[in-house]
């Protein structure tokens, strides 16, 4: 079984299973970052990202997912996490997409949340769309190593995704979001 | 249009070795992606990471690990990085895997998280976030067994992910 994420390599630059489709770092604050006009001819998608927000008085804050700009309490998602203390899991269903936490203004300089989220069949026009992310930080305010997985519950294909930081906050500078397609055979 | 991911390096090994180095890693990527598979070790031991021959103590780590009804969760300021943990059961033993993402490997303005997942199903899972509280472009990335070696057989291999 390959392992989590690893679908194609080329050794020679050849054309593989996983193509960039787009890249945006920040060079200053930013509520939200969104892919658009997501070609369909992928099977799958993948988000690779490394976050951090400028939410005061705190070190994390939420990352939001919504799928072409659905805002709306049309998702759910369980997490199971582990804190460096303890091991826990959560769920929530009807609520906003949550898919991962950011770090936050009261982490340890310099520390981002890496992130790694892949969108399976999202121009299925059968299914609902469920995210499955790995992400984690560690710092002085705390740790998180944490899966999670986050469904939107419509059938429509994905042709937008947004990335919007939780609590009101922004992404600061630096935040690097990134979208691949993953060919099918 | 070219392959986001690429092969940059790969080593079975032909005789046991208690550490594995890459070095003299390219720049020209956004992610690195490390994958041990087939891991077969001497004795009871523990898959560590360090970067760019780094020995302070400039490795943070929290892993979450579930072992049957067991789970648990650490967190440790360590010289090191520890991505795994093998419980020898025979010679002949394998499934044991690692995946290693380290995301935004030459970023200046950013310690290096990675992010990692270890599995044999025999044994258990773990997943662990690892940061190098460093903002060095990683050039050297060293696999280290605790103690005893990895023995011949187990696979390396690093990728390099484009952005």
């Amino acid at each position: 079984m390959l392992p989590w994420g690893i679908l194609a390599a080329s050794g020679s630059g050849a054309a593989g299973a996983m193509e960039l489709i787009s890249t945006t770092i920040l060079s200053t604050t930013s509520t939200s970052v969104t892919f658009s006009s997501i070609p369909a001819t992928y099977k799958h998608l993948q988000i690779r990202a490394t976050t951090r927000t400028d939410r005061s008085g705190i070190h994390v804050a939420s990352v939001i997912a919504s799928c072409n700009s659905d805002m709306s309490s049309n998702y759910s998602y369980h997490q199971l996490y582990g804190t460096g203390s303890a091991v826990g899991s959560y769920g929530l269903a009807n609520t906003t997409g949550y898919i991962a936490t950011a770090t936050a203004a009261t982490q340890t300089g310099s520390v981002f949340t890496s992130l790694i989220s892949t969108l399976l069949d999202y121009a299925n026009t059968t299914n609902y769309k469920t995210f499955r992310t790995l992400h984690g930080f560690t710092g002085s305010a705390g740790h998180n190593i944490e899966l999670s997985s986050t469904n939107w519950r419509n059938t429509a294909a994905v042709s937008t995704l947004t990335l919007t930081a939780g609590s009101g906050s922004n992404f600061i500078a630096g935040s690097r979001f990134s979208l691949y397609g993953i060919k099918g055979a | 249009m070219a392959s986001a991911y690429k092969a940059l390096a790969n080593l079975t090994l032909s005789s046991s070795a208690s550490t594995v180095t890459f070095s003299s890693i390219s720049g020209n990527y956004r992610d690195l992606v490390l994958v041990i598979s087939d891991i077969k070790m001497s004795t009871d031991a523990t898959v560590y990471i360090r970067y760019n021959s780094d020995t302070g103590s400039n490795y943070n780590q929290v892993f979450m690990s579930g072992q049957g009804s067991v789970t648990a969760s650490q967190s440790a300021n360590s010289t090191r990085f520890d991505i795994g943990y093998y419980t020898y059961a025979s010679t002949t033993d394998t499934g044991f895997n690692i995946e290693a993402d380290i995301l935004d490997y030459t970023a200046t303005d950013k310690h290096k998280t990675a992010i990692v997942r270890s599995n044999r199903a025999s044994a258990g899972t773990e997943s662990f976030a690892a940061r190098w509280a460093s903002t060095s472009a990683i050039t050297t990335i060293a696999l280290i067994a605790s103690t005893g070696t990895f023995s011949s057989g187990t696979k390396f291999a690093l990728y390099g992910v484009t952005s």
